[in-house]
């Protein structure tokens, strides 16, 4: 059965606690879920974004028993990147599920 | 979960790949192995799973296991393969999807798994399996000798990628090793290829292994993206 977006927040925003646990103070990822996660403004790297993608993935699995991948072709669209931001984010781990359950 | 170190191997159930399990179970490590088909290797530090390489989701599912067992993946050696030997002109298309599936989408996917679990961690070692028939340009292997071209500039565009992340990725590339996969080809041809080398013999399995270790050391942190073929190719 597909995810919920709350259960895919939930992953989200503790793949970012478990993150700032050993980033420094100036390098820390916010946790306001319209923030920019990955683009002007943000203190992410590539780098960092691939951690942050690899964590969600990671809790997304221990969360609901879905493993998922969250890559994607938009990522580095301005407009679709479900990278853009924490919810974005989670809202393409719900619709990633949905189309894993279709494909089961 | 214990402090044993933790390395997936494709292709274990049978030839190089069930060799390299056996030997890393010997040493202690834990293993984790795969094959489309069962394996009778029976050990309690290996687990196998039943997957096809290509197969995006299997792979994911087999390396979220791997996390949740062992927290995490310190090794990825990618020996599963499959061979194709024919004239390029008589080979249908199916032969060379099938074997770029294996090949590349099984190395590439087994890569972005592991990558993920050992970028957690800032340690990985991985290596992918090219072979001697690209450098030598084997008339009969261009499917073959493509696929691990591909093989060849995804490890070193990766290498690249997952620098910062702790992980070298390299490469092996093996001349002839008496196995399942060479088993087909007429020895006339083998000999033919071995003569090409600078060292005119076949490879073994132990030859693999050395350079696998060599690549695996934890004092190997400054190589990667590298290819080393075997035979003096």
């Amino acid at each position: 059965m597909a995810i919920e977006l709350e259960q895919a927040l939930t992953a989200v925003k503790n793949a970012v606690a478990e993150m700032n646990m050993s980033l420094e103070a100036d390098k820390q990822i916010s946790d306001d879920l319209d923030a920019v996660l990955f683009g002007d403004g943000s203190p992410l790297d590539s780098i960092g974004l691939v951690n942050v993608v690899m964590a969600v993935e990671a809790h997304v699995a221990d969360g609901t028993g879905e493993d998922m991948v969250l890559a994607s072709e938009a990522a580095m669209s301005r407009k679709r990147s479900p990278y853009r931001s924490l919810r974005a984010l989670a809202e393409y781990a719900v619709e990633v599920s949905g189309e894993n359950d279709a494909a089961a | 979960m214990s402090d044993a170190k933790t390395i997936a191997i494709t292709g274990t159930r049978k030839g190089i790949g069930l060799f390299l399990a056996e030997t890393f179970l010997e040493r202690g490590w834990t293993v984790v192995g795969c094959s489309r088909g069962a394996s009778d290797l029976d050990h309690r530090s290996y687990s196998h799973f039943e997957l096809d390489v290509s197969d995006e989701r299997a792979v994911v599912k087999m390396m979220q296991q791997v996390r949740r067992d062992h927290g995490g993946l310190d090794a990825l050696l990618n020996n599963a393969g499959i061979a194709s030997m024919n004239h390029a002109l008589l080979t249908p298309g199916s032969t060379m999807e099938r074997v770029f599936q294996t090949n590349v989408f099984g190395t590439f996917l087994f890569c972005r798994e592991a990558a993920k679990l050992m970028g957690r961690k800032k340690f990985g070692r991985i290596v992918n399996f090219a072979t001697v028939a690209t450098p030598l340009k084997l008339e009969g292997e261009a499917v073959y000798a493509a696929s691990k071209a591909a093989v060849v500039s995804l490890t070193e565009v990766l290498a690249r990628e997952v620098a910062e992340m702790g992980i070298t990725v390299n490469a092996v590339g093996p001349t002839p090793v008496p196995t399942d996969l060479v088993g087909a080809v007429p020895e006339e041809k083998m000999t033919a290829l071995i003569a090409r080398q600078a060292i005119n013999r076949y490879g073994t399995m132990e030859d693999v292994l050395n350079v696998c270790d060599f690549f695996l050391d934890e004092r190997s942190d400054f190589v990667t993206g590298q290819t080393i073929y075997l035979g003096g190719v």
